[in-house]
C-alpha cells in the first residue's frame, strides 16, 4: 500500500530529515511511527501525501510512484489520503458540520451527497449531538473527531495522523487512539506518528522508531521503548 | 468545469471582496485611474492618427502623360494603374479640362487667347495606405506613356513618420499601464489570499484542484477589473467631451478630423475586456506564487 525505496530528503548540507529509508505498509496495517522531536516523523508523512518530495529515492502509494506526480494528480492522491495534526486545522468560522462538509464541497460532491455523508461521518466519530457547534466551542477531543471526520470525508484508504493526541489529555487521547482503531478496523491503513509512549506500549501494533532520519528499528507488536532499554 | 463550482466560486469572490471592502475600492479607484490614462492615450492616438490620416488622403499620386496620347492609350494605362495593389481610384484629368481649368482660374489675370493648349493629360491616383507611395511612383513611372510623376513624397513621407511615432508611444505607454494595473490588482487579491490561507491549505490538503482553489480568486480580479473599467468609462467619456469640445472651440481647423466619436458601446465593451484581462492576471499572478510558497 505504501513503500519507501532508499528515501533520503536533505535540507541544505547540514540538515538531513531522512536517511536512506526503506519501509513497506501493507493495506490495512495500523502503524506508530515513533522517536523525538525533530526526528523526521513529519516529513515522513508529508512524502505519502506529496506535501514533500524526497531528495533521492522513491515513495509509492498503491503501486503509484507520488514523487513524479503534479497537478491534478496530487489532488487526485490526497482523496485517497486523510490527513489529521495535532492541532486539528478546524476552519474557525465554520460549525463542525460545515468543517466536514467544506472537504465534500471542494472536491466536487453534489448537495445531496454532503447531506447524506457529513451525519454519517459525524455519527461515525461521534459527536453528531455537537454538530451546529463551533471549534472554539469544541473541547480538543471532540475537536480531533471533527478533523477525523473530515480526514474521511472522501473515503480514503489511508489515514495519516501526525501526532494526533499531542494536545490532548491522556484518557481524551486514548479516546482519540481507540477511534482510529475502529476505523482501521473497517479496513483503512492507519499511520500514526507519535510520540506518547503510553499509547504506543498500550496499543501493542507494530512500531517503527526513527532517530536521526534512520529508521532504527521496526517490530510487530512492539513498544516505545526496545526492551532490553526500558 | 460545473455549475457548481461556479456557484461556489462566484459566492467566494463575492465575500472576498466584501470583506476586503476598503481594500477592493482602493484597488477600483487605481484600476479606474490607470486604465482612464490608458484609455485617453488611446484616444489621443486614435484621433491623432485619424487627423495625420484624413491629411494623408488628401495626397494623391499626380501621373503627367506624353503628349498626344490617344484614349485609348490613356484608358490602357489607367487599368494598369488600377491593378496595381493599395490603388483606390485613378481618376482623369484630360487636357482639356486642365486647360479649362486654368482658364478660369488665371485668365482674369493672364491673356491666354490665341495660346495652344500646353497641357498633358493627367492621372490623380488615390493609395489606400500611404505607405506605400514611394513604390507605386517607381512602378507607376516604368509604364508605356507616362511622362512624369509627382507626390509630395517628403511630405507624405514625414507625416507618415509622425503618425507611426504617437502610435508607438501609445502602445508602449499602454503596455507600461497595464502591467502596473496587473500589478495592484495582484496585490488587493494577495490580502484575500491571506484572510483565507486557512481554508486554502485545507482544500490542498483534501484534494481540491488547483483550478477549483484558483477560481473565487480569479473571478475576483475580474471582478474587480470590470467594475474600475466601468468607473474609467465614465470618467474618460465625460472628460473627453470636454476635451473635444476645448479643442473644436481653439482649434476649429482640426474639426471632424480629430476624431474622439468613438462607438460608445464598442469603446466600453473594450473597457471591460481590458479591466477583466488586467484583473484576472494580476490575480492569477498572486495565486501562482502563493499556491508555491
Amino acid at each position: 500500500m505504501i513503500e519507501f525505496r532508499n528515501v533520503s530528503v536533505t535540507y541544505s548540507k547540514d540538515v538531513q530529515a531522512l536517511r536512506d529509508v526503506n519501509l513497506f505498509i501493507d493495506k490495512g496495517e495500523f502503524i506508530f511511527i515513533i522517536g523525538p522531536t525533530g526526528t523526521g516523523k513529519s516529513t515522513l508523512l508529508k512524502l505519502v501525501y506529496r506535501e514533500e518530495k524526497p531528495t533521492t529515492g522513491k515513495v509509492y502509494v498503491g503501486n503509484q510512484d507520488v514523487t513524479r506526480l503534479k497537478g491534478g494528480a496530487i489532488a487526485r492522491l490526497r482523496r485517497n489520503i486523510g490527513v489529521v495534526f495535532q492541532d486539528f486545522r478546524l476552519l474557525p468560522q465554520k460549525t463542525a458540520w460545515e468543517n466536514v462538509a467544506f472537504a465534500l464541497y471542494v472536491t466536487g460532491a453534489s448537495h445531496r451527497e454532503i447531506q447524506r455523508r457529513v451525519p454519517d461521518l459525524l455519527d461515525l466519530v461521534g459527536v453528531i449531538d455537537r454538530k451546529d457547534a463551533y471549534p472554539h466551542q469544541l473541547s480538543g477531543g471532540e475537536q480531533q473527531r471533527v478533523s477525523i471526520a473530515r480526514a474521511l470525508a472522501n473515503n480514503p484508504p489511508i489515514l495519516l495522523a501526525d501526532e494526533p493526541t499531542g494536545n490532548l489529555d491522556p484518557d481524551t487521547s486514548w479516546d482519540i487512539i481507540q477511534l482510529l482503531e475502529r476505523i482501521n478496523s473497517r479496513g483503512t491503513t492507519i499511520v500514526v506518528a507519535s510520540h506518547d509512549k503510553h499509547i504506543v506500549d498500550r496499543m501493542n501494533k507494530r512500531v517503527v522508531a526513527l532517530d536521526g532520519g534512520i529508521v532504527v528499528r521496526d517490530e510487530e507488536k512492539g513498544r516505545y521503548y526496545e526492551l532490553a532499554n526500558s | 468545469m460545473s455549475l457548481r463550482t461556479l456557484e461556489y466560486a462566484a459566492a467566494e469572490s463575492v465575500s472576498g471582496i466584501i470583506r476586503n471592502g476598503l481594500m477592493s475600492a482602493t484597488s477600483v479607484v487605481t484600476i479606474a485611474l490607470s486604465l482612464s490614462i490608458l484609455a485617453a492615450f488611446g484616444l489621443l492616438a486614435f484621433g491623432l492618427n485619424n487627423m495625420a490620416q484624413g491629411l494623408l488622403g488628401q495626397f494623391e499620386i499626380g501621373v503627367f502623360l506624353k503628349n498626344g496620347v490617344s484614349e485609348a492609350e490613356i484608358a490602357e494605362v489607367s487599368s494598369q494603374i488600377e491593378k496595381l495593389s493599395h490603388v483606390t481610384s485613378v481618376r482623369l484629368i484630360s487636357r482639356e479640362e486642365a486647360w479649362e481649368e486654368t482658364k478660369r482660374k488665371i485668365g482674369k489675370d493672364v491673356n491666354l487667347t490665341g495660346i495652344k493648349n500646353p497641357l498633358p493629360d493627367q492621372l490623380c491616383v488615390k493609395l489606400d495606405d500611404t505607405h506605400f507611395t514611394a513604390r507605386t511612383v517607381d512602378r507607376i513611372r516604368k509604364m508605356p506613356y507616362v511622362d512624369d510623376v509627382v507626390a509630395a513624397r517628403q511630405l507624405v513621407e514625414r507625416a507618415i513618420k509622425v503618425a507611426d511615432l504617437i502610435k508607438w508611444i501609445g502602445i508602449v505607454s499602454a503596455s507600461v499601464l497595464f502591467l502596473v494595473t496587473a500589478f495592484i490588482i495582484s496585490n488587493t487579491i494577495r490580502l484575500t489570499l491571506y484572510a483565507r490561507r486557512r481554508e486554502i491549505r485545507i482544500m490542498q490538503l483534501v484534494g481540491a484542484t488547483n483550478w477549483f482553489i484558483r477560481l473565487p480568486f480569479v473571478l475576483e480580479g475580474v471582478i474587480l477589473g470590470a467594475i474600475g473599467a466601468c468607473v474609467s468609462y465614465l470618467l474618460v467619456s465625460g472628460g473627453s467631451k470636454y476635451v473635444s469640445e476645448i479643442v473644436t472651440r481653439n482649434f476649429p481647423f482640426v474639426r471632424g478630423q480629430f476624431a474622439t466619436n468613438v462607438d460608445p458601446i464598442y469603446f466600453l465593451g473594450c473597457m471591460i475586456a481590458l479591466g477583466c484581462l488586467v484583473g484576472a492576471i494580476g490575480s492569477l499572478i498572486s495565486i501562482r506564487r502563493f499556491l508555491k510558497a
